[in-house]
């Protein structure tokens, strides 16, 4: 039987990063390249856009973190504006990429026998804005990067009790 | 093609898809966008437009009333069962674009798209409409 972290790392490289590539290249026309963040290698974020996960087995999260100036331009860039701030007219922008993600992956996902459920976006927004995980949670870290900058990818599941 | 002139309703919970929609149909030429949150005021926006909408143009997930539930008002009501309607969603599981077919769907977009993927629907869309 597969672990909880196995189980993640292969919804990561089977699901999450062929999506988040397929995404990023068709609605904002950027080519992204992925690496798994080592250790302490993060910059500081300012917007988190995230959605639970919840299945028979796990429960957990996904999510995009954005440092303000990558958000800017990437937002920028996907709709056409010139914005210097993050604000409501704007920050949504966070929630709804990451919902065409998850979306494009769960079927994916379901294909490898599972059962994730559909989940509306959260967007945390604030100077160094963090994620928390319980000790219970099998988190994967992963680094995106492109011609507008860094931002992140953090999936993580705990499996549910029986 | 629509005639430029043609009110299209742009329905979508999240503001930036909004603006997307918006954005490839200023780029089609047309400039009378009319914009709704949800089905039930993309219903009320549909029944109230001075002159009427030519086009609808809605997301499948919202929240008090889905794309899918205002596809099924609108084609209940005789005025509305010929108005093109264009689901744009994430949502790309066949049991939900074959209950968007058989609820009369005209066309059926997957999210992520390009501004051509919609140009080439909307203008099959158009042509079905004008047969």
């Amino acid at each position: 039987m597969k672990s909880t972290l196995e189980t993640l790392a292969e919804i990561s490289t089977g699901c999450w990063a062929p999506a988040l590539k397929n995404v990023l290249l068709i609605q904002v026309g950027l080519k992204i390249e992925l690496k798994v963040t080592p250790k302490g290698d993060r910059q500081r974020v300012d917007l988190i856009a995230s959605m639970p996960i919840e299945s028979k087995a796990f429960h957990g999260s996904v999510a995009l973190m954005f440092p303000e100036k990558t958000f800017l331009q990437l937002s920028n860039k996907m709709l056409g504006e010139d914005r210097t701030s993050i604000s409501e007219e704007n920050i949504d922008a966070a929630g709804e990429l990451l919902n065409i993600i998850f979306a494009s992956a769960r079927t994916t996902v379901n294909g490898l026998g599972h059962d994730f459920q559909p989940a509306i976006p959260t967007l945390v927004k604030g100077i160094d804005s963090q994620l928390f995980h319980s000790s219970a949670e099998s988190v994967l870290p992963i680094t995106c990067l492109c011609e507008l900058g860094v931002f992140y990818w953090e999936s993580s599941l705990r499996p549910r009790k029986p | 093609m629509f005639d430029p002139k043609t009110r299209v309703l742009i329905c979508d919970d999240m503001m930036t898809m909004r603006k997307i929609i918006g954005k490839v149909c200023k780029e089609l030429g047309f400039t009378d966008l009319t914009e709704a949150v949800d089905g039930n005021l993309g219903w009320a926006a549909l029944n109230q437009a001075t002159p009427p909408i030519g086009l609808i143009i809605s997301d499948w997930n919202m929240p008090n009333c889905t794309g899918l539930e205002f596809l099924k008002k609108v084609r209940a009501d005789a005025k509305f069962s010929k108005l093109p309607f264009v689901m744009v969603t994430a949502e790309a599981e066949q049991h939900q674009i074959l209950d968007a077919v058989k609820s009369g769907v005209s066309s059926y977009v997957t999210k992520p798209f390009t501004a051509e993927t919609l140009k080439d629907k909307l203008e099959a869309v158009h042509k079905k409409h004008a047969a």
